[in-house]
């Protein structure tokens, strides 16, 4: 194994607004009321392999995107730190971009409208000087040709693509900089199937070709189930399990995994009479006590309620983050 | 006699650019109380199918032919004032996105209790009983606190919960649903899914029920139309269709879908993309995507019925 990214107990959180009142008051140091704070992600310590694809999972809110970001370095994490090939990373070097890239979901909103495809691909090139101004037009080509689209495109401005089009644009501008690893996050959710498809073949024949490693960030659970070596499913901020794909849907630990695989539509898998998981995911703001699906749980405890489980080796390669293992 | 009977419908929308059939010749029939899935990817006419038969379509739109057949009554006749009474009670709809549906300054209960009284003479605590009761059905816990809330005020799951309840309450025989749980998490949607076969089981009520996945179909649907370029290409018993699907566009994109047994090996992907509206090809639409087609395809395929199915395909799987 040769990770290739780290990640340790990072975590980062977001302040809420608060009145001007308020704020003078507590530097005054007139309120010792303390400050009120959104845990969008919480002690992910994840270990990333070079040339894997490790699939993160969980429902909206739940800090998977604000996860990738930080892995990314677009966001700078609150605590917690990011090592790459070994290294501690700096979110604040510009060169910190050239090994990690990322894909986003919607490519109607992540293309500016007013560059034309040429300038969108060699911006971030020509800003780290990775090319020389009178290569552009060729490496352009030779990008666009590795996402499958045409030379010509070049000129074209984003408004004249469909989706798949624009996605394999954005794929194109994330490979401009040669990076090791790329972070998607939902890059092929707001796709059509027969896009998706292709899309996702895009994905896997980059991997070889570039030896690329992703991060593969989605709530479609048969989109991760096929791209995925290992997932980890994330649940109000933190990982509460995390093994090899196979793994994970064929014998799920933790009861929110079982959900959520129980939950998904799949074409094969006939959903006899079966009671998907009652209630919500609950708001960051006032997380539950303890472990965070006990409300929702059906085989909550009343440990459940006082004590957070932590994330506990239940076989090899396999964690989970759940009291029902003290039991057995 | 059908719940529903559609014949040739045809719609269009006209631009400058020229006309865009956006639906070319669909028929079907729904009989009460049974869910039919309409299948299909992005502008394939699935949404303006249901804006069709609820008499929603705009201008440029126009429904330019055909024939919609509720309980025998002939809709293209109906005027302004015979839609307002049918529409919010016997037919209702349900969109994708449920803040397009509810109003964001009124009160759960006041929207949910002015759909009860265009409809019926109700009023006072009958009334209240009755939108309660609604809010129960779809699995919203505290209801009479609920009505209280403001659309704002809930997570998505639930105010798509609150849309369904509106769309329930008087009872009607079909309820349109375009893509309604798409915008939702997936513990969410297999709740209502859940909710709403169950719903529809005890009330009798048809459900027409559209979505671009055809595995969020399948276990709701009684049968299922998959579109492609305005035309229903596939129609019959889903079970029988995801088994065996006759029209090749239909195998490609059940194809297409990830699977676990198709890890570690490239997905199937149909060549090329949907045509644009506006420059359809002769006949199949299509044909161009098509590793069967030949010369016959360039005339538009009739609608073939076989056993409980029906496609339009010169050359469907499983001859040849």
């Amino acid at each position: 194994m040769n990770p290739i990214l780290e990640t340790r107990n990072l975590s980062k959180s977001f302040g809420l607004k608060q009145s001007t009142v308020r704020r003078a008051a507590r530097s005054l140091g007139l309120s010792n009321q303390p400050e009120k704070k959104v845990y969008a992600v919480n002690d992910l310590s994840l270990t990333i392999n070079k040339g894997e694809v490790l699939g993160l999972v969980g429902e909206s809110g739940c800090g998977k995107s604000t996860a990738g970001r930080m892995i990314a370095g677009l966001l700078p994490p609150t605590s917690g730190e990011i090592a790459f090939e070994g290294k501690p990373v700096d979110s604040s070097q510009p060169s910190r971009h050239l090994e990690t890239q990322m894909v986003f979901q919607n490519p109607y909103a992540s293309l500016n409208p007013r560059l034309r495809v040429d300038q969108l691909i060699s911006e971030a090139a020509l800003y780290h000087k990775l090319v020389e101004k009178r290569d552009v037009p060729s490496f352009v080509a030779a990008l666009l040709k590795q996402v499958g689209l045409d030379a010509s495109y070049a000129s074209r401005y984003p408004h004249q693509f469909s989706g798949g089009q624009r996605q394999r644009i954005a794929i194109a501008r994330a490979l401009s900089l040669n990076p090791k690893f790329v972070v998607c996050d939902e890059a092929v959710s707001a796709l059509d199937v027969s896009v998706q498809a292709q899309v996702l073949n895009l994905f896997m024949d980059l991997r070889e070709s570039k030896e690329l490693t992703y991060l593969f960030i989605s709530h479609n659970l048969a989109v991760v189930e096929y791209i995925a070596d290992r997932v980890a499913i994330m649940y109000l901020g933190r990982v509460v399990e995390l093994a090899d794909t196979q793994a994970i849907f064929t014998s799920p630990n933790h009861p929110y995994t079982q959900a959520l695989i129980a939950d998904a539509p799949r074409l094969q898998v006939k959903m006899v009479e079966h009671r998907p998981v009652q209630g919500e995911l609950p708001s960051p703001l006032n997380p539950p006590s303890g472990c965070t699906f006990h409300p929702r749980c059906p085989r909550a405890m009343p440990r459940c309620a006082t004590e957070r489980p932590m994330l506990r080796k239940v076989a090899e390669g396999h964690f989970s983050a759940c009291h029902l293992n003290d039991l057995s | 006699m059908a719940l529903l009977e559609v014949n040739n419908l045809v719609t269009e929308f006209h631009s400058r650019a020229g006309v865009a059939r956006a639906l070319d010749h669909v028929s079907f029939t729904l009989e009460a109380g049974k869910v039919l899935g309409i299948v299909g990817e992005s502008g394939s006419g699935k949404s303006v199918t249901a804006f069709s038969l609820m008499n929603l379509v705009d201008a440029p739109g126009r429904i330019a032919g055909g024939e919609i057949r509720f309980k025998g009554e002939d809709l293209q006749r109906a005027t302004a004032r015979r839609w307002s009474k049918l529409r919010g009670d016997r037919i209702a709809m349900v969109f994708q996105d449920p803040m397009m549906s509810l109003n964001p300054v009124m009160k759960i209960g006041d929207q949910l209790r002015e759909t009860v009284s265009i409809h019926q003479r109700l009023r006072g605590k009958m009334l209240d009983d009755k939108v309660c009761e609604a809010l129960r059905r779809v699995g919203i816990p505290a209801p009479e606190e609920r009505m209280r809330a403001y659309p704002h005020e809930l997570s998505g799951g639930m105010r798509q919960r609150v849309a369904i309840a509106n769309a329930m309450i008087n009872d009607p025989d079909l309820i349109i649903a375009d893509e309604p749980t798409t915008a939702l998490d997936v513990t969410i949607q297999a709740q209502i899914l859940f909710e709403m076969k169950n719903l529809a089981r005890d009330s009798g009520t048809a459900l027409i029920w559209i979505s671009h996945d055809i595995s969020v179909v399948k276990d709701l649907a009684d049968e299922i139309c998959v579109m492609y370029a305005g035309r229903i290409i596939e129609r019959g018993p889903v079970d029988e269709i995801i088994a065996q699907p006759l029209h090749p566009y239909t195998k490609g994109l059940i194809d297409s879908l990830p699977q676990a047994s198709s890890r570690g090996q490239r997905l199937y992907s149909i060549p090329g993309s949907a045509p644009p509206l506006l420059s359809l090809p002769p006949g199949c639409a299509f044909a161009p995507r098509c590793s069967r087609r030949n010369a016959t395809c360039d005339t538009i395929p009739p609608v073939v019925a076989v056993g409980t199915r029906e496609h339009r395909c010169f050359y469907p799987l499983g001859t040849l």
